[in-house]
């Protein structure tokens, strides 16, 4: 028992410096794993990571005892040397261990996810390491994982970060103790927190340098068309699903005739042809409604977005107040701001050519919700209009197209938040978002 | 008779061509245009089997599949839908498959056959 409590102390140490020199989050999946695997002579373990954008926990990867028996050979000949296994660890290709049956099982798994699946997930991820039987877990789907690698009984080990879960390990072998597996809550969890916001700054960077070429200037249209494409493709799809189904039956019964069959093979290809562009149309699109949030200031947000309308009509004065506590959230930049441009536009719309218009603009946190108000004194909205504002394509402006407030109301939406309007004492509008913080 | 099948889509040539398949593998099939007939006719039918598609007019598929799931936690249901990239948004944890749409049917015939143990 002391020999293996030395041990332990050891790979600790190890998995410290490995830590602190991993570069990439998958090879820090394998890494740390096989260092947890030795510490606690594990025979199985998956990790699965929390997913923000999903809001659900996704299989990663996953290493059985017989994968590693070589390198505990290197781990037991070399342990004297402190930091020569994490080094070795560094350098060691994960290719062999991305290929095994026990890692691709576990990657054709995939687990979608909402609000049932979240709740039926709950019932076993918590914030406290704990014993839990295949039987237990109601979910088919990770039991289906689980008995793909004939794990009947697990350790769940949740990985925290700045209190939240970032993910958690089930992991199985003989003569467990809870209590050693305490250490690694915190330390997994916020390596792997730290790895997701890089990757977040790195996308968001991705997306801003996209977004100033020339090609992908114009948002509000690209946004519309993007839309107009999806649903198109969308409804081609599934009519063509039939369409091709069907021919390929209808096939069968068109007789040897030269001519038939040459008709019949000309409308295949081009059924096929059609087929394949709607596939097409949809990756592209699909790109234009990926949310991608990061930690944003929001002050600096908001006089950004003031630049970019203070053309529209420089008469108009804009206040802003943003309270510390709420000085920054968790949003999609560019989309957060085509919501300010959107709402500051329609509000300099509405006074026309009045010389002193003001628009307000305050930023509170309230309870779990960041809330932004922006308010106007240019008349409001007339009371049968009320009900049709964030309709798209509704508009009283010649000029309008009738999207921008249900743009508005698409990217709140998207950002979990709400987004309403009401009239202050007959003399303005007040628009006001709620986000979760 | 074979065991039941129902298949919910908006789209007719897709109820059409799935009715046709199944049959064909015998098993008997029933068909919905919408989640209203869709639980209507579960009640009554008590089928084994659901092929749902999840974008329909009304009420959507993932509704349907929460009703469904409710009164009858061990009937299997496969959602069907054209992408997917829908997967990662949807409460799929509580069907039993997930099928993207597609002309070649083999994937959902094998699904069907594997749910339905044959």
């Amino acid at each position: 028992m002391s020999k293996k409590s030395g041990d332990f102390d050891l790979l600790l140490y190890e998995l410290a410096v490995l830590l602190e020199y991993e570069k990439d989050l998958r090879h820090t999946y394998f890494a740390a794993l096989i260092i947890f695997m030795l510490a606690f002579n594990l025979d199985k373990i998956i990790i699965f990571k929390y997913s923000r954008s999903k809001k659900c926990f996704d299989p990663k990867v996953g290493l059985k005892k017989e994968y590693i028996s070589e390198i505990k050979d290197i781990w037991e000949k070399n342990k004297s040397e402190t930091g020569y296994f994490a080094r070795w660890l560094l350098d060691m290709s994960c290719e062999k261990f991305n290929h095994t049956e026990c890692n691709e099982k576990i990657q054709s798994l995939n687990l979608p996810c909402n609000e049932a699946s979240r709740s039926i997930a709950s019932t076993f991820i918590t914030d406290e390491v704990k014993k839990i039987n295949i039987q237990d877990i109601k979910n088919r789907r990770i039991q289906n994982i689980l008995k793909e690698i004939e794990m009947t009984s697990a350790f769940y080990i949740p990985l925290l970060s700045r209190g939240k879960l970032t993910g958690f390990i089930l992991c199985s072998g003989d003569s467990l103790e809870k209590e050693r597996f305490e250490p690694f809550k915190s330390l997994l969890g916020i390596v792997i927190d730290n790895f997701i916001n890089i990757k977040e700054r790195d996308n968001i960077k991705t997306y801003l340098d996209k977004e100033s070429s020339p090609y992908v200037n114009n948002q509000e249209q690209i946004y519309k068309l993007g839309k107009a494409t999806a649903t198109v493709a969308h409804e081609m799809k599934n009519a063509l699903v039939g369409i091709i189904g069907l021919f390929n039956k209808l096939k069968k019964h068109i007789d040897k005739n030269e001519k038939a069959q040459r008709y019949t093979s000309v409308i295949e290809d081009e059924l096929n042809k059609l087929y394949n562009f709607t596939l097409d149309i949809n990756k592209y699109s699909k790109d234009l409604s990926v949310v991608q949030k990061t930690r944003v200031n929001l002050q600096e947000l908001i006089n950004k977005s003031i630049d970019m309308v203070e053309g529209i009509n420089s008469n108009i004065v804009f206040s802003v107040y943003v309270d510390e506590k709420a000085k920054e959230a968790y949003v999609d930049k560019s989309h957060m701001e085509r919501v300010f441009i959107n709402l500051f536009k329609n509000s300099m719309e509405a006074y026309g050519d009045k010389k002193d218009g003001k628009i307000t603009v305050v930023i509170v946190k309230s309870g779990n919700n960041i809330v932004i108000k922006i308010r106007d004194d240019a008349g409001g909205i007339k009371k049968d209009n009320f009900n049709n504002i964030l309709k798209p394509f509704f508009t009283t402006k010649k000029q309008g197209t009738g999207l921008g407030l249900s743009i508005v109301r698409d990217i709140i939406k998207k950002h979990n938040g709400t987004v309403e309007f009401k009239n202050i004492d007959s003399k303005g509008l007040e628009c006001t978002i709620r986000l979760p913080a | 008779m074979g065991k039941k099948i129902m298949v919910v889509d908006d789209e007719d040539a897709i109820r059409l061509l799935y009715r046709e398949e199944f049959e064909d593998m015998n098993y008997e099939v029933i068909d919905c245009e919408n989640g209203e007939c869709a639980l209507e006719m579960f009640e009554k039918e008590k089928p084994d089997l659901v092929i749902l598609d999840i974008a329909m007019p009304g009420m959507s598929g993932l509704d349907v599949l929460g009703k469904i799931k409710e009164m009858s936690p061990n009937t299997y249901v496969i959602m069907s839908t054209a992408y997917s990239h829908y997967k990662q948004d949807f409460y799929t944890w509580v069907a039993d498959a997930y099928i993207v749409k597609s002309p070649d049917l083999e994937p959902l015939k094998d699904k069907v056959k594997e749910l339905l143990g044959e």
